[in-house]
């Protein structure tokens, strides 16, 4: 509750100095989607004085400056912002994927910015889901391999019953045999999601998910990631540049020059482009 | 570990083409070793079974005792009285006087002398008895005036039984009848020497050796073992004049040959340690490019929660796959080779038509280790640089595989060619009498120098990419492309290099049989 509580202060801090008229300026308060779920949930990830530093020197980059985040589960959450603000960043450094500068980063009770790289690995394996922009699947790999993927490395038998439900309700039932490179690249993204939730990971990390998508291969893939939370009680920390793929959100956090700047609950594609122009007006 | 078996498996049958041109390189290199085994054994088995046949009646043999040192052609005469004190002896059942020399050459057909330098014809004497070795095939046993040849000289020269041909000894040349063709042993001869053979007196006479003899083959009565009869015998001999029994002369000639053979085979063993080597370099360098390829995907499944030690055994898994499979291929080939050689030799003149293509559980065994060992060692560094990919490395643009490491690999690089070029120096001039330990200081440092050379070519390249390029950016209508061309050239040394270093391999290869190929000469 520590970290929740120096969450909220801070971000409130930033709120009010930036957020004039937002219609929503508190974090995780309700959700029109998830009523089951009113005001503040247990957290799923939690990040506290999160810093990324890359390279030295003159070069030195400071990727995020200090985030104080925390991630609700059973939520969808989406990170946007500028390109350069550190989203995907943030995004690989909670997830484990990337070393952490300064700052704890926790995965549940576990905090992970302490964990060797096997453990770290371990971790990624077995609690986490993750769904990128683009390469996501092995080439030589099928359909129905690469969902089972994590699972194989792990050496752990999959759930029949939840593996069917998941990939009949993808609609990949006769995709299972093909290699990706037979696939379209909606259906090779629901395969990343198919793979991200059979194993029915704490948390899904999707980077930039409907990138690579037209308009509606991605709005299938946005609503399949919605569905995984309201029907299946997963939680997606999602990263993304279009406000409508926002929209899909419970709540929308901003981020600019590795800054957390605003939060906006229970978005609508319209007031999280509403949102960007003030904040980068 | 199951899944990583399964992704090897699935990235090989993809790249088929690659996994093909990589198990051909492990393949050449396997072939060679095998090939060298399979010839050396085989050798020595048709040699040791002719050894055999020549002494199969045999039991003991009287000679002129030999300096250890002494490595002749033929040995010291004897004199013929003994035949005489030897036949007396008791338990001694028959005894068979002979002489052998080269100073007594028939002519062919056209006046021409028999044999050749790779293929002489010596001149025996034979008196048709079963003693020897010689068994007659057609004609009859030669008498005064008479001779024979071996059936396969008549055919190749031309002769046929019942001609006159001329006979060069030492009183000038004399007209001699060719009676009968013989063959030794049951198959014929192993070697290309042809035999002339004569009755004793005829041919001690051509020789102006009266009165000599070179051995005497000695039968024995069944109740006598050779040993017995050997030492029976030498206690009447004279000194300088020794006996032998019958596996003691078995053992001694196949000693003799024994080096020979060995000369041969470690010639083979040379390319073959060549091969391998070079195949090392060319799996390491394909493996790093294969990887190379694939860091995307490995980061990827790092990131779903591969550990880097699934991801080393993926690699480690595949180097046993293509060494398991160069090596079956490999000990094919090797064996193919075999023939090859054999059927090369024959063609050359050099014919081995009795050789056995012999395969011994050695044999296998060696190309088991060395297909699989020399890919596994060469997969070590790649598949040590796959498991170091970090699952954000595929996240990441502009992600290099295998780079860094410039300073370290330079004085690694410093140090091979230091040590490289002084065991070439001192292999050519350095001052020891042991041949094998040159050669051997000289090959190690000749292996260093190439490591060392291709280490630098990554300095080398760029330069000489761009120095290279000129004439591509004065192409009249391609400047662009000759200029984007140079400059990726240029650019990526390391790459450079290494496409670079099939060929540089391959070109080295090429120079060394070919300076071989002229030494031999």
């Amino acid at each position: 509750m520590e970290a929740r509580e120096r969450f909220e202060t801070a971000e409130s801090r930033k709120t009010m100095v930036n957020l004039k008229e937002a219609p929503t300026t508190k974090l995780n308060t309700s959700s029109r989607r998830t009523p089951t779920h009113p005001g503040s949930g247990p957290m799923a990830a939690t990040a506290t004085g999160l810093t990324k530093r890359y390279g030295q020197g003159n070069t030195e980059v400071l990727a995020l400056d200090g985030v104080d985040i925390g991630f609700e589960a059973r939520k969808l959450t989406a990170i946007m912002g500028p390109s350069g603000s550190g989203k995907s960043t943030l995004l690989h450094c909670v997830a484990g994927l990337d070393e952490v500068t300064d700052g704890e980063v926790r995965i549940g009770d576990t905090v992970i910015s302490e964990l060797s790289d096997r453990a770290l690995t371990l971790l990624r394996r077995d609690r986490l889901g993750f769904i990128f922009q683009a390469f996501n699947l092995v080439p030589t790999l099928t359909a129905e391999e690469n969902i089972l993927l994590p699972l194989l490395l792990g050496g752990h038998k999959p759930d029949k019953q939840w593996q069917d439900s998941v990939i009949g309700s993808l609609g990949l039932g006769d995709r299972l045999h093909h290699h990706p490179d037979e696939l379209s690249g909606g259906q090779q993204q629901r395969v990343a999601v198919a793979r991200a939730l059979v194993s029915q990971p704490e948390i899904i990390f999707a980077d930039e998910p409907t990138g690579n998508l037209d308009s509606n291969a991605g709005g299938e893939v946005l609503g399949f990631l919605r569905r995984a939370v309201d029907d299946f009680d997963q939680t997606v920390v999602m990263v993304t540049h279009d406000p409508g793929a926002a929209s899909y959100a419970d709540t929308v956090v901003f981020l600019r020059d590795g800054r957390l700047i605003g939060a906006l609950d229970n978005p609508t594609a319209d007031l999280v482009f509403d949102r960007i122009r003030e904040l980068e007006g | 570990m199951r899944v990583m078996i399964l992704l090897s498996v699935r990235n090989m049958l993809r790249a088929k083409l690659r996994f093909v041109m990589t198990t051909f390189a492990v393949l050449l290199g396997v072939s060679f070793v095998v090939a060298s085994f399979v010839l050396s054994d085989g050798l020595r088995a048709s040699l040791d079974s002719m050894i055999d046949t020549g002494f199969a009646g045999t039991d003991a043999q009287v000679r002129a005792e030999s300096d250890f040192d002494e490595i002749s052609f033929t040995d010291r005469p004897i004199d013929e009285a003994l035949v005489d004190v030897v036949a007396s002896v008791e338990g001694v059942e028959a005894v068979s006087p002979s002489f052998d020399t080269l100073t007594v050459v028939p002519l062919d057909g056209s006046g021409d002398l028999l044999g050749s330098t790779t293929s002489p014809v010596v001149a025996v004497s034979w008196d048709g008895s079963d003693i020897g070795a010689l068994r007659l095939v057609e004609g009859t046993v030669p008498g005064p005036g008479e001779f024979a040849l071996d059936e396969r000289t008549a055919e190749r020269e031309n002769m046929t039984v019942g001609q006159t041909y001329t006979v060069i000894g030492v009183d000038g040349p004399e007209k001699f009848t060719l009676v009968g063709l013989n063959r030794f042993g049951e198959e014929g001869t192993l070697s290309d020497f042809g035999m002339a053979s004569f009755q004793l007196d005829e041919l001690q006479r051509l020789d102006g050796s009266e009165g000599w003899i070179r051995y005497i083959d000695v039968a024995g009565a069944s109740d006598v073992t050779p040993e017995d009869l050997a030492a029976r015998i030498a206690a009447v001999l004279p000194s300088g004049v020794e006996a032998v029994a019958h596996d003691a002369l078995v053992t001694d000639i196949q000693d003799e040959i024994g080096g020979i053979i060995g000369i041969f085979g470690n010639v083979l063993l040379a390319f073959a340690l060549v091969a391998v080597f070079v195949s090392t370099f060319i799996i390491a360098n394909t493996f790093n490019i294969l990887l190379g390829q694939r860091v995307r995907q490995l980061s990827l499944l790092r990131a779903l929660g591969a550990s880097s030690r699934q991801v080393r055994f993926g690699a480690v898994f595949e180097a046993l796959i293509v060494g398991t499979m160069a090596s079956i291929l490999g000990l094919a080939g090797g064996i193919g080779l075999a023939f090859g050689l054999r059927w090369i030799m024959d063609l050359m003149g050099l014919s081995l038509p009795g050789i056995e293509i012999i395969l011994n559980a050695r044999t296998i065994l060696l190309a088991i280790i060395v297909g699989v060992g020399v890919t596994l060692v060469a997969s070590l560094s790649p598949a040590r640089r796959a498991a170091g990919i970090s699952p954000m490395a595929g996240l990441r643009s502009g992600f290099r595989f295998g780079s860094g490491e410039g300073t370290r690999r330079t004085i690694i690089a410093i140090i091979l060619a230091i040590v490289g070029g002084a065991g070439i120096a001192y292999g050519l001039f350095g001052g020891s009498d042991n041949t094998v330990l040159l050669l051997s200081i000289l090959g190690l440092g000749a292996m260093c120098t190439f490591v060392a050379v291709s280490m630098f070519s990554p300095l080398f390249s760029s330069p000489s990419a761009r120095f290279l390029g000129i004439p591509l950016e004065h192409l009249p209508r391609n400047k662009i492309t000759g200029h984007m061309a140079r400059q990726n050239a240029a650019k990526n040394n390391k790459r450079t290099a290494s496409t670079a270093a099939g060929l540089m391999i391959g070109l080295a290869l090429i120079a060394m049989a070919s300076v071989v190929a002229t030494s031999l000469k």
